[in-house]
């Protein structure tokens, strides 16, 4: 991810209103975006791309207060975790988004989940922190800092969901053939 | 060190790590793009010039500059520097509260 490009493209967006620079901005974070929601919704195509378009429109209008300190791809990270917590908490489905029902009502319906189902298999032996610090670090290869940022929780406790995070999911990748 | 048990999550996340095609989505996120206000910002800089314009025919311009200088000149110069070195105070405290009022992710 080329840094400074993704500045000339911001700066052309807060000085001129440049959608044209936003356009290029979307078409590059896009793919990153809505992976990163399609695993944590278990698979849910249709409302992961809802909540990757509430993302987007939320980085344009606040575009303004990005500081440049942390790289963009961070800070959209951030609005996307923050847009998928604020619609689990609006739906009232936080405690059920581990409920084996609920996972295998989502990912059966899609394509992209029926040929991935191992994925979320494991995913859901772990608790929704533990699932987005694990598919920063390993899906998303974030640093440990980084995911600090995204997830606005301190590096100590990033490192504790980590770690029993794949506590939890290695039993299940040896027993699934993954450590051969 | 990376250990074992590092390269085996590894492999697995690379392994079930794709790249979604865009399909359009990048055009209907453009298309509900709604418009940030930047079409009444114009009015600002155009109603301070003809203000600006306004007070300039209104009076006699080489007087008031006469006089301003004149008022200048009877205050002492350290209360002038102190003045002028409040404004970069003022701008950074002023940007510093803006700034914290738009912060929002």
């Amino acid at each position: 991810m080329n840094k400074a490009e993704d500045m000339l493209w911001v700066s052309q967006v807060v000085i001129s209103d440049d959608r044209r620079a936003f356009d290029r901005l979307v078409q590059k974070y896009q793919s990153s975006i809505r992976r990163f929601l399609q695993n944590l919704t278990m698979g849910d195509k249709a409302l992961s791309d809802d909540l990757a378009q509430e993302t987007f429109i939320k980085a344009y209008l606040n575009i303004r207060s990005f500081q440049g300190i942390s790289a963009f791809s961070t800070w959209l990270y951030r609005i996307a975790y923050n847009t998928f917590y604020d619609s689990v908490r609006a739906r009232h489905i936080y405690e059920e988004l581990n409920i084996a029902e609920f996972d295998r009502k989502n990912f059966t319906e899609t394509e992209y989940s029926s040929d991935k189902s191992d994925i979320f298999v494991a995913l859901k032996l772990l608790r929704a922190d533990e699932q987005a610090a694990i598919l920063l670090c390993y899906m998303e290869d974030k640093t440990h800092k980084e995911i600090a940022k995204i997830l606005n929780i301190p590096l100590g406790t990033v490192k504790t969901n980590i770690l029993k995070g794949k506590e939890k999911m290695g039993k299940f990748l040896t027993q699934a053939g993954y450590g051969n | 060190m990376e250990t074992n048990n590092d390269k085996i999550f590894r492999n697995f996340f690379s392994e079930h790590k794709q790249d979604i095609a865009d399909d359009g989505f990048s055009e209907k996120v453009m298309t509900h793009l709604p418009e940030r206000g930047r079409k009444t910002e114009w009015i600002i800089p155009v109603f301070t010039l003809i203000g600006m314009l306004i007070t300039l025919a209104l009076v006699n311009v080489r007087e008031m500059i006469y006089q301003i200088f004149g008022l200048l000149s009877e205050i002492p110069l350290y209360y002038l520097i102190g003045t002028f070195m409040l404004f970069p105070i003022v701008a950074l405290l002023v940007m510093f509260y803006l700034n914290r009022e738009h912060q929002l992710v």
